[in-house]
């Protein structure tokens, strides 16, 4: 079966397929001449007459070839399929980005990316060039017997094409099933994904056998689904080995009894039998090869869901911000099926300014940082960074201007060192060092085995909360764009570690425009002007630091 | 081969199918045995000039044959059902494994690499499961029925096959450790790429946001290269391996031709289709054999890779029905001169002592990173420490049954993580029977339905990976509520309110205060909220 859009998925590789299909040929055709060698071989000696040594020396060379032409096809489609998996992978993980953060499945996307792609593999390289191969020779084949004795040609004939066609009758519905089936191995897979990243929480909630023995009945569920699957597909290769066997022997007593009416002589018996297996190899390959091949078909629907994203259009603004105004215009944001997020919400911040964004749960800070990052973008209005439109930056520009610390930062199982690499890759280890000393920070990655070298746990998982979180201000600060926003970035800090990463902030972003989102007048202390949100909108501004019971009593705003 | 053998006990789990596949693998290979050398026999006497009743071999070999078709659909049948029934008996067994031994104190191992193990790392074991296991010994039956053939048509038969199926053998031993070495590096590596994979996508807010993002794609797509540069490697060995495993079968039937040229006269002629094709056949087994092999290393990876996760030893072993050490008095959460270290080199908690009694709360404060998570953690007996020890109510944690200190101890964790579902479904995480008013009144008392958390779906507002979709605050209150919901005697709160305003949260701690019966543990840094403690402890480290 050929399955258009896999082809396009694949991009250019007819021509592999082509090449490996050639190969199929050759291989195929070798075996063909080494039996009808071997049958004439046989035939001489059976009626004990003629040199068999030129005949014999063939077949050597025969076989010889066919081993080599066997290796070459196996190094070609290793090849094939390593450079369909690159591409097809590349091209899938360039859509990464344009998923929505709502709809991320990391587990899901995990194997659509890995396993998917590694399925598909067998199909192009093996599944697709066999069926060429099956196009060509059994009917060849065929050909062959049919001059040595019509009768035993028909049988094989019949018989071939039942082991062709059969099969395919079942193709669609066992494509559907295998749908199904992948998926429920996705679901299972990202389903262990998340319970893995969890396991404390669900053992804290006495949660972990209860979503063991839900896992179980899911694997379960996964093999009924497989079984179901199978029990089509293995119908089908015992339908083929039955016209395969069938095949053989009708061919075979066909020509004998040929030959007892005197109508074929001994050699197109033994030809007839050697060449009958012959003809059914190709398309026992088939068989073989669709049920390696048809597992990544039913990977097509996650890949071509991934591959159908839109991507997020950027503009080609390509300078990054030479100032860090940041002017807020009249936005509009709201997220699917929730009520908050912000109305028309308007505000400037100066160049150089250290701003503190106050306000209740909910009112829309953290939205504001989303905006500003370009996570979202608005329903209505606009932003601006050093003057420019955030969606006219390039992307790159774009994180040049602008850097967002969000509240729950996420750190990479790399070095400590990369990780604070991140906004800034040329960063020297003074640069790092330095801002790892202004947040406090240093002394904690001096402890740690490796120092700056010590590759990091999955999201840092050594780390306790306080110092995750500042490592990824000591991250930001590295970063040379001109606007730095901080979202509740010390919430997991005391007060004593809190007041110094602040004032070591203060220090380490002079001339920089920063934005501090906070529910501590503590976190903001060094600020010049604040502004209170409250229900998406502005409540109210105030000049200086904002005083306790600002930050304390919203509700008298 | 010895860390597969370690795998195949499994399968006595399932002996009646492994029995029948056995028996259908015999019955299938000896059935196209037969057909291939009752078709030799047949041609060879009918060209020899023999008489021999042409219905009569149809009728015998079509019956065969189909008895050849319906054997070997019933065995793949068979084989699958097995291979399948084994792989989600195993996948069980990894998980439970896994949420017995995480959180590792030492061993932070990638959820990538994890997750390999139980989807991918299983599913390779199909292959020895459904395809060879039982076919192998099934095998040595087509091995004696050649043997005995070759021997009654031509004995010097036996020296033409025999050394080659050695050759079939001994070529995969011979590449085993090249087999064994990409094997790893290919599990190695197909895990590394998960693992890398998920990071990208949970951190894609920085890396988009780093202008990382490229970066961070090629890297991938490195590992995409390195990865298909040893599977061409591997291919290559396998596609040599199989023109050999050709290369013998051809050679099988040049030898014996090579045999009936030089020994004419013992072999009858009606014999020498025959004699070629026995030959040919005799290798069979040593094919499958081969191809076993062949894909051991792959299969050894796998499988050092699973046992090695089977090894893993649980965070905490149970000992429920030791109990002689209750103190009858003591009430509330005790941490009685606690010592606790990740690993030999740094000692995080030494000497710990603390009481949280019953309808108080106690502010847990101190610098970040010493060890205030930790202690929340051992409260909550993800681990036992290494000394002294950790009671609840005068009882040991290492003596309750863990459903019964579940139903004793609740907790905020930091950073309030969240399960992919609804609302309703986090809240009853830990109890998802709970009945309606149970779930509404968490809810309440978290906050949940304050028109100013902003949630119009309610309890059936839609939790994406990682919390994501809801905000740092309304996150916060959907934990809360999940661990207010059994009405627990002690909580732990580590940070609980960090992302809500000083409003919301001293509303919170308000309501934790109102029971007489809890005892509430805190870690809090907001000066407002500790202030709202009845008491502070300070953790200086050791």
């Amino acid at each position: 079966m050929i399955h258009r859009r896999l082809l396009e998925l694949a991009g250019a590789v007819p021509g592999a397929i082509i090449a490996l299909a050639a190969c199929g040929t050759v291989i195929s055709a070798l075996h063909v001449g080494f039996a009808f060698t071997l049958a004439v071989v046989i035939s001489a000696l059976i009626r004990g007459e003629g040199d068999v040594v030129p005949a014999f020396l063939l077949l050597a060379i025969l076989t010889v070839a066919r081993g080599a032409a066997i290796w070459g096809r196996e190094l070609l489609a290793a090849r094939i399929g390593a450079s369909v998996r690159i591409r097809l992978r590349a091209r899938l993980l360039d859509r990464l980005a344009a998923v929505p953060a709502a709809e991320r499945d990391s587990g899901a996307t995990a194997t659509t990316v890995i396993d998917g792609v590694e399925g598909l593999d067998p199909y192009y390289t093996r599944y697709l060039p066999q069926l060429l191969v099956v196009l060509v020779m059994p009917a060849l084949i065929v050909a062959l017997v049919w001059a040595q004795a019509p009768a035993a040609g028909v049988a094989l004939a019949v018989t071939v094409a039942v082991a062709v066609c059969a099969p395919r009758v079942w193709d669609a519905r066992l494509l559907r099933n295998g749908r199904a089936r992948w998926e429920r191995f996705t679901r299972l897979s990202s389903d262990y994904v998340e319970a893995l990243q969890q396991i404390p929480l669900l053992r804290a909630f006495g949660a972990a056998d209860r979503t063991a023995v839900r896992f179980v009945a899911q694997a379960h569920e996964l093999r009924s689904s497989t079984m179901r699957q199978l029990r089509l597909s293995l119908v089908e290769t015992g339908l083929s080995a039955l016209a395969m066997h069938l095949g053989t022997v009708l061919a075979a007593l066909a020509v004998l009894a040929a030959v007892t009416t005197g109508s074929a002589d001994t050699t197109s018996a033994v030809v007839v039998l050697m060449l009958a297996g012959e003809c059914f190899r190709p398309v026992q390959d088939l068989g073989t090869n669709w049920h390696a091949g048809y597992l990544g078909l039913t990977a097509v629907d996650g890949l071509d869901h991934l591959l159908s994203t839109p991507r997020v259009s950027a503009g080609n603004h390509d300078r990054p911000a030479s100032h860090g105004t940041v002017e807020v215009t009249e936005v509009s944001y709201r997220y699917p099926g929730a009520r908050t997020g912000v109305t028309d919400l308007s505000l400037r911040i100066d160049a150089g300014e250290t701003v503190a964004v106050i306000g209740p749960s909910g009112s829309g800070k953290s939205t504001l940082a989303r905006l500003l990052e370009r996570d979202i973008d608005p329903d209505q209005g606009n932003i601006r960074v050093g003057g420019t439109d955030l969606r006219d930056y390039v992307p790159e520009a774009r994180c040049r201007s602008i850097v967002v610390v969000p509240q729950d930062p996420v750190l990479f199982a790399w070095t400590v060192r990369d990780n604070l690499r991140l906004y800034r890759p040329d960063a020297t280890g003074i640069d790092i060092e330095r801002a790892a000393r202004a947040v406090l920070v240093h002394d904690v990655v001096e402890a740690l085995p490796d120092g700056y070298d010590t590759v990091l746990a999955e999201n840092g998982e050594q780390l306790s909360g306080g110092q995750r979180q500042r490592l990824a201000i000591a991250r930001a600060l590295l970063s040379p764009a001109p606007v730095l926003v901080l979202d509740e970035v010390t919430s997991a800090l005391d007060t004593d570690t809190e007041r110094g990463v602040v004032d070591g902030l203060a220090t380490h972003t002079s001339g920089r425009t920063v934005a501090i989102i906070a529910h501590r007048e503590t976190a903001c202390s060094h600020a010049s002007r604040w502004i209170a949100l409250r229900e998406g909108r502005i409540a109210e501004t105030g000049d200086g630091a904002p005083a306790g019971h600002v930050v304390t009593m919203p509700e008298s705003l | 081969m010895r860390t597969v053998l370690r795998l195949l006990p499994i399968i006595a789990t399932r002996r009646g199918l492994f029995i029948e596949t056995v028996l259908w693998s015999a019955v299938t290979q000896t059935a196209v045995l037969g057909i291939a050398l009752g078709l030799a026999w047949t041609v060879g006497h009918v060209v020899a000039g023999e008489t021999i009743s042409l219905p009569g071999a149809g009728v015998v070999l079509c019956g065969i044959a189909v008895l050849a078709a319906v054997a070997a659909w019933r065995e793949s049948w068979v084989s699958h059902d097995l291979a399948y029934r084994l792989i989600a008996t195993l996948r069980g067994e990894v998980f439970d494994a896994l949420r017995r031994a995480l959180p590792s104190r030492t061993r932070h191992r990638r959820t990538g690499d994890l997750t390999t193990t139980v989807v991918a790392d299983i599913e390779t074991l199909e292959w020895l499961y459904a395809h060879t296991a039982a076919q192998a010994l099934s095998s040595l039956l087509v091995l004696t029925i050649s043997t005995i053939v070759s021997i009654t048509i031509a004995p010097l038969l036996i020296l033409v096959w025999v050394p080659l199926l050695i050759v079939g053998v001994a070529v995969p031993l011979a590449t085993a450790r090249r087999a064994r070495h990409d094997g790893e590096r290919l599990t190695r590596g197909a895990a590394a790429l998960r693992s890398e994979l998920l990071d990208t996508i949970r951190g894609m807010r920085e890396l988009a946001g780093s202008g990382m993002l490229d970066a961070q794609l090629e890297r991938l797509s490195h590992a995409t290269r390195m990865l298909a540069r040893t599977q061409a490697r591997e291919a290559s060995r396998l596609g040599a391996e199989r023109g050999i495993a050709d290369v013998a079968l051809a050679l099988a039937a040049l030898g014996a031709i090579l045999i009936a040229l030089l020994d004419r006269a013992s072999i009858e002629t009606a014999h020498i289709p025959l004699t070629v094709t026995v030959a040919v056949a005799g290798l069979g087994p040593a094919a499958q054999v081969a191809d076993m092999l062949r894909n051991a290393g792959t299969l050894r990876a796998a499988t050092d890779r699973i046992t090695d996760v089977l090894a893993e030893p649980p965070a905490v072993t149970d000992a429920p029905h030791v109990r002689e050490s209750t103190r009858a008095r003591e009430s509330g959460l005790v941490f009685d001169d606690v010592g606790f270290a990740y690993d030999d080199a740094s000692t995080v908690l030494d000497g710990v002592t603390m009481h949280v009694r019953p309808g108080e709360t106690v502010a847990l404060v101190g610098p970040s990173g010493v060890g205030k998570t930790t202690a929340a953690r051992l409260a909550l007996r993800m681990w036992d420490p290494d000394t002294g020890s950790v009671r609840i109510d005068g009882a040991d944690l290492r003596h309750i049954a863990d459903v019964e200190l579940r139903g004793l101890i609740s907790t905020v964790p930091q950073s309030s993580p969240l399960l992919r579902g609804t609302i309703r479904s986090n809240i009853t995480l830990g109890d998802p029977d709970a009945d309606d008013t149970a779930i509404h009144d968490a809810a309440t008392v978290a906050g949940l339905f304050h028109p100013g958390t902003g949630l119009p779906d309610g309890l059936d507002t839609l939790v994406a990976e990682h919390g994501a979709g809801l905000s740092g605050g309304q996150r916060a209150r959907v934990a809360l509520a999940r661990a207010l919901l059994g009405n627990p005697r002690v909580l732990v709160l580590d940070e609980p309110t960090a992302s809500l305003d000083t409003e919301a949260d001293s509303a919170i701690m308000d309501v934790l205060r109102r029971s007489p019966h809890r005892a509430v543990l805190l870690i809090a840094h907001r000066p407002a909220t500790i202030a709202a403690a009845d008491r502070v402890i300070h953790l200086d480290g050791p």
